[in-house]
């Protein structure tokens, strides 16, 4: 029997179900919470904080490696290599790693000011609406082609701003010089491989990971030479390739670099000797036809070559030469580096192209097979890429300047510390009237200048970098800023986009973005359908994957060897080097390198790269000179004696360092020290020895490499400070470049 | 009233008195269970803030993380008995439960606090900003130095707001942010 229940039980019961169901619903969720677990014992390296990665692009040098930047709670705490980036895979160099110091650095200028007058170092703030209303009536009184620029070398989005902002003006085009482009070859390397070609200016990537022998002419590739992270990376490849081949290298330069340190052979030739030895390694290939070299149509270009004559002036043996130029001539993965030594002696032009047709010669640069590869064309016209501009275009700028044709100068560089003082960059520049510089420390050449604009530092601001020389693909490195600006500065395109806007006319229609984001979102428009990491199917996509990758690349392409056999005029005359001070008294070659911390200078105001040791001889902060045993001996000169050393355009002082691995007729001088600005860590440090090089150009590059020098002994003796005596911090502090503690 | 009501209707008469019970005791579970929710469960160790306040103990020494992170952070048992390694209260009661941390710290086993304020999940906020921007720890928390426990206060988006909207009309430049969805909710 089923009992029927009725409305009024039904509800009795419903509301009763209900109201337990309610009630232990919310007793089970009052008894709920959450706890929370600190550490018994916290862990050393534990921060408050959350962590935020951004990727941007490094500005140290004009290789263009991707970094990305570690951000807690607004504040950059750490760069390290993007991981992602094809040119340095997660690398980074001790260069890019300080990149802090330059967003943190003490001396920044923090708003714009003007100085009055120059050289004063009297600097008053001033508002940035009236500093660029003051330099807008200048260049509106300057007059067509009374407009100037001269700026570093590697700043691809800066100078596709800059370049239609001249020409609008009629101005003279924009000079990109600077120390680290001249003595690493930079121009002439790009200028020549355009030339043999038939291309534009091209700087070709050598891959040595892939090769069998390695005759490296004075390039210091792990250090500074071009793009050192990623032949670093390469390097390591090259060493550990499969079955254990690590092929053979060999480096021919009088002063052992840390690349050579690391070379399976180092072979200290005469400075300047470079071409010549190239075309004697190329002339016993052809005589004893290698590999069938008599035949190549390029053993023509060896015939005028006395190798008796070669071996005689660079100092080598001819069996040495003769047993590496066999090894070179017998492995079709061989490659002939071109450093940066090559283009600084006054053979330079015919150097280069000895050692281009050295690679050509056993049949490199040409074919799928070659080893060398060329920086890819942009994959749109609006990313053209800047190329160094010869040092005949300085001298070029430097006259009109003296002439008083120029009536506003920008400069975005320190030409007062890079050129020589024989150069006459200083004269010039005292007659231009006015003078805009964008630095954000207070260098040489912005202590000389009218109005500084400061710029953003690189991990504030936004632009982009075309890789040259271009990894294994073809990619364009994306900055972004990763902080706000710490202070009231502005990036430098946006300033030239802001003049342009004031000027209008031909400026305004070549320049029509308002700000710097506009201008790369209208830029990097031209990527929408072009293969990348992520999509790029409209522009909204472009601009999210750009800032999230760090730049743009094409992974599904390699790199592209060149699509024509080389075409190298010949033969290729030996040239033997001529140096200022010859017979006068001046018995030692100058051999100046480039610091692998400091390169130019541009780094000595980091004092994370003052304190670097460097590789070879763990000093640091002060500028030494590096002598052989012998010379030390004969001039009767200890570790830390200090040294007048001068050439036929003035001298320096510097601190002995006895140095075995150096040719004993070959003093070495590292670049970087002895600014007189440039903040606290490198006013007074050391000395410059740039200065003290000869100006004369010959085939349109400097002659950085060609003069000799004496020594005299001063009679005291200073300490180096270096890793083992343990003085840097100590002597830096004492001389009051950092504040005691 | 009440009699005649029930004289002439004794069956509204009752309908209204059982309503009133029921009414009553719907009130009581109600108050009960209110109280029951904003009580918090018992902490795992007897700590006082007014007594540690009392002897000289600056917020920022135990919670670090307040000006440079999201999170204050609650102190390690290390930094405990950073200072209760030292300290010898004269009351036996007060002695006894130190002794309770220091069994906690002897055992090497970290202690479950309970959590008192909370966020739900889709607010990100962030003590940093507010500390930098001048804003004192009992503006939120209040009086903590007079409390054992600190009270849990219903921080809810308009009593967020409420504070964003004055400092907003004290710098206008300011104002977007501090009431753009976005700057908590993303």
């Amino acid at each position: 029997m089923t009992r029927r229940m009725n409305r009024r039980q039904f509800f009795q019961l419903s509301g009763l179900t209900g109201a337990t169901m309610a009630l232990s619903g919310c007793t089970i969720n009052l008894q709920k919470y959450e706890t929370l677990e600190p550490y018994v014992v916290p862990p050393e390296e534990a921060l408050p904080g959350e962590k935020v990665w951004y990727a941007s692009t490094c500005r140290q040098c004009p290789a263009g490696c991707g970094i990305i930047v570690r951000i807690s709670n607004g504040r950059a705490k750490k760069i390290e290599g993007n991981p992602r980036h094809p040119l340095n895979r997660g690398r980074l160099c001790a260069r890019g790693q300080s990149g802090l110091h330059v967003l943190y650095n003490p001396d920044r200028l923090r708003n714009a000011v003007t100085q009055q007058p120059r050289g004063s170092k009297t600097f008053t703030p001033l508002q940035w609406e009236d500093a660029l209303t003051t330099v807008t009536e200048r260049i509106q009184n300057a007059g067509p082609g009374g407009v100037a620029y001269y700026g570093r070398v590697g700043d691809d989005s800066l100078a596709a701003v800059v370049g239609p902002f001249i020409q609008a003006l009629g101005g003279l085009a924009p000079v990109y010089y600077d120390g680290l482009s001249a003595l690493t070859g930079r121009n002439l390397l790009a200028r020549t491989t355009g030339e043999i070609y038939g291309v534009a200016p091209n700087l070709p990537f050598f891959d040595i990971s892939h090769a069998d022998v390695v005759l490296s002419f004075g390039a210091n590739f792990t250090e500074t030479w071009l793009s050192p992270v990623a032949y670093g990376k390469a390097f390591g490849a090259m060493r550990g390739q499969p079955n254990g081949k690590r092929a053979t290298f060999v480096q021919f330069e009088p002063r052992m670099s840390s690349t050579g340190a690391m070379a399976d052979k180092w072979i200290p030739i005469s400075p300047g000797t470079e071409g010549p030895v190239a075309l004697a390694i190329g002339k016993i290939i052809v005589e004893e036809n290698i590999n069938g070299a008599a035949d190549s149509p390029y053993a023509g270009l060896f015939a005028g070559v006395d190798v008796g004559a070669v071996v005689l002036a660079a100092g080598v043996s001819e069996e040495l030469l003769g047993e590496y130029a066999r090894l070179f001539g017998r492995f079709p993965n061989s490659l002939a580096l071109p450093g940066g030594a090559t283009a600084g002696s006054t053979n330079s032009a015919s150097a280069m192209q000895a050692i281009m047709a050295l690679n050509a010669l056993i049949g490199q640069g040409n074919g799928p097979n070659s080893l060398i590869y060329l920086t890819p064309q942009p994959p749109a016209p609006a990313f053209a890429g800047t190329t160094a501009s010869s040092y005949d275009d300085v001298l070029a700028l430097t006259d009109k300047m003296a002439a008083g044709d120029i009536s506003v100068l920008f400069v975005n560089g320190n030409p007062l510390f890079d050129l020589p003082v024989e150069a006459g960059f200083a004269q010039a520049l005292a007659r231009v009237p006015y003078v805009v510089s964008f630095a954000g420390v207070v260098d040489e050449t912005a202590a000389q200048a009218d109005i500084i604009l400061p710029e953003n530092s690189y991990l504030e601001s936004w632009g982009y970098q075309m890789v040259s020389p271009s990894g294994d693909h073809p990619a364009i490195s994306g900055q972004q800023p990763v902080v706000q600006p710490l202070y009231d500065t502005r990036s430098t395109t946006d300033v030239f986009l802001d003049l342009a806007d004031r000027l209008g006319g031909p400026a305004k229609q070549a320049l029509p973005w308002p700000n710097t984001v506009d201008f790369m979102k209208a830029t990097l428009a031209a990527l929408v359908g072009a293969p990348a990491p992520y999509e790029t199917a409209n522009p909204a996509k472009i601009w999210g994957g750009w800032r999230q990758y760090g730049g743009w690349w094409d992974e599904s392409v390699s790199a592209e060897t060149p699509a024509s056999a080389p075409s190298i005029p010949g033969p290729i005359a030996v040239e033997r080097p001529v140096f200022e001070g010859e017979g006068g008294g001046y018995p030692y070659l100058l051999y100046p390198y480039l610091n692998v911390a400091l390169s130019d200078g541009r780094g000595a105001n980091q004092p994370w790269l003052q304190e670097a040791p460097d590789p070879m001889t763990t000093a640091s902060w002060k500028t030494w000179v590096e002598l052989n045993p012998v010379t030390a001996q004969e001039l009767g000169l200890e570790h830390g004696s200090v040294v007048k050393l001068t050439s036929p355009y003035g001298y320096i002082d510097a601190i002995v360092y006895i140095y075995p691995a150096i040719r004993p007729d070959v003093v070495a001088v590292p670049v970087g020290g002895g600014h007189n600005e440039y903040g606290r860590f490198a006013a007074g440090n050391g000395a410059n020895v740039l200065a003290i090089l000869p100006p004369q150009a010959s085939g349109g590059e400097w002659n950085w490499a060609g003069t000799r020098v004496k020594l005299e002994p001063l009679g005291r003796t200073e300490q180096l400070p270096r890793i083992e005596n343990n003085i840097g911090v100590e002597s830096a502090r004492e001389a009051g470049h950092i504040p005691l503690r | 009233m009440i009699t005649s009501l029930y004289r002439q209707n004794p069956r509204l008469f009752w309908a209204i008195a059982i309503g009133f019970v029921v009414l009553f005791g719907i009130l009581a579970a109600g108050l009960f269970l209110a109280t029951r929710a904003f009580a918090m469960p018992p902490q795992p160790l007897p700590y006082s803030h007014q007594v540690h306040i009392a002897a000289g103990a600056q917020c920022i020494y135990c919670h670090p993380g307040v000006d440079s992170g999201p999170v204050a952070g609650i102190p390690s048992l290390a930094k405990c008995m950073g200072c209760h390694q030292n300290i010898n209260p004269q009351d036996p009661a007060a002695q006894a439960d130190i002794d309770k941390l220091i069994a906690k710290w002897d055992a090497k086993e970290p202690v479950q606090w309970v959590k008192i304020n909370d966020q739900p999940d889709f607010v990100h906020f962030n003590h940093r900003p507010h500390i930098a921007g001048g804003v004192a720890c009992e503006t939120c928390h209040g009086d903590v130095s007079q409390v054992d426990q600190p009270n849990r206060y219903n921080q809810n988006m308009g009593w967020c707001l409420n504070c964003h909207r004055d400092v907003g009309r004290e710098h206008p430049e300011k104002l977007t942010r501090l009431l753009d969805c976005a700057t908590c909710h993303y």
